[in-house]
């Protein structure tokens, strides 16, 4: 069975208890901008696009084209924003997409000044069951590097099993190499 | 200017016309209203034999919708502003940001004909080629012998620039003629 991602029904607007997850748009730069100067010393630790502190125009562009992503279908991030006040709280998406599976991984971050309140196992949560239930997926990875306790954390308690980690499998974004967690979920 | 950066309105209003971006859900009413109209398309255009199913419809919308947000093709709808209905299609093609300059492509739902809407519309994606994305030339190209496309461009300002020989692939047959409108700002 083939799948034509383009014909793939992704919702625009996906609800959990606290969170409402929504794809990127143009316009989305500032709110995005601000929450990543606010987290960037945490970002820059963990996160592979958090080389350097990019200006506001390119985080701009990183929203515009997601969007156009997210329309043909060929990576799917959503922003997090809570549902209450609609703070923008971080971003999570479903990458590295392999329809011929289907499989994805999930990858994620929050802004420094709402860390530990379970946002991001709440979006986990949702965007895991979307793949699974929507998507037709077989197989949902998520990598992190074993000393992110907190990803491991929020990895665990959305139900991944950790499959191995894999040696010097990827480079920290300040160059050093660094081993990753494979984390999966299957059908 | 990168072209992601632009704020491009993603849909414009003429007098009787609604004209917008294409998105999921489309491609049933583009389905009907290629297919109503098959005759009078296919004595011109080739695409819409590609486009025989609705399903095949519905993911050309898509496809056209994040050609759009990557700033590669404009791809209007357009909407009879009093009934809702799809009569037609503008597309702002061959987007070339260097210089910059674009073509204009149009066709109107056979029964939809005769009210002036293509010449409306083209019109408007005119505009919006050189007030939205800065275009400096648009052009027009269509065959000598299609009098309904050529009074279109006419009626819509277009200056006839030149009969390019041999410039359009064959279709049934010989390799035909292509007749080249512009305007510049």
């Amino acid at each position: 069975m083939t799948i034509d991602p383009l014909l793939v029904d992704v919702p625009e607007r996906i609800e959990t208890e606290r969170l409402v997850l929504r794809p990127a748009r143009a316009g989305d730069g500032p709110m995005v901008q601000e929450a990543i100067e606010e987290s960037f010393a945490d970002l820059h630790e963990w996160v592979p696009w958090a080389k350097t502190l990019q200006p506001l125009e390119t985080t701009e562009m990183v929203m515009r084209r997601s969007a156009a992503n997210f329309a043909a279908r060929s990576d799917l991030l959503f922003l997090l924003l809570l549902k209450e006040n609609g703070r923008f709280v971080g971003g999570s998406g479903l990458h590295r997409i392999d329809w011929s599976v289907p499989r994805f991984e999930i990858g994620y971050w929050c802004r420094s000044s709402l860390h530990r309140r379970g946002y991001l196992t709440e979006s986990t949560r949702a965007l895991t069951k979307l793949a699974f239930d929507a998507l037709g997926a077989k197989r949902v990875e998520l990598h992190c590097d074993p000393h992110n306790v907190a990803s491991r954390r929020v990895a665990e308690k959305s139900g991944f099993v950790l499959e191995a980690i894999m040696k010097n499998h990827a480079r920290s974004p300040d160059g050093s190499m660094r081993d990753t967690c494979m984390y999966a979920r299957i059908e | 200017m990168e072209p992601l950066l632009l704020d491009v309105p993603e849909a414009i209003d003429t007098d009787r016309l609604h004209m917008r971006c294409p998105r999921a859900g489309d491609g049933e009413a583009f389905f009907d209203s290629i297919t109503e109209s098959a005759a009078h398309l296919r004595a011109w255009l080739v695409w819409p034999d590609e486009l025989s199913t609705r399903e095949l419809c519905e993911r050309k919308m898509r496809e056209r919708r994040a050609e759009w947000l990557r700033r590669e093709l404009f791809h209007f709808l357009v909407l009879e502003k009093s009934s809702s209905a799809l009569v037609g299609s503008v597309v702002v093609a061959h987007v070339e940001w260097k210089v910059p300059k674009c073509e204009l492509g149009y066709w109107i739902v056979e029964k939809y004909g005769q009210k002036g809407y293509a010449t409306e519309a083209t019109r408007a994606a005119a505009d919006f080629a050189f007030d939205a994305l800065g275009m400096r030339r648009v052009q027009i190209r269509c065959e000598p012998a299609n009098a309904w496309s050529r009074r279109v461009a006419e009626r819509a300002g277009f200056v006839c620039e030149a009969t390019l020989k041999n410039d359009i692939p064959p279709r049934d047959g010989d390799v035909r003629d292509a007749i080249v409108y512009a305007m510049t700002r």
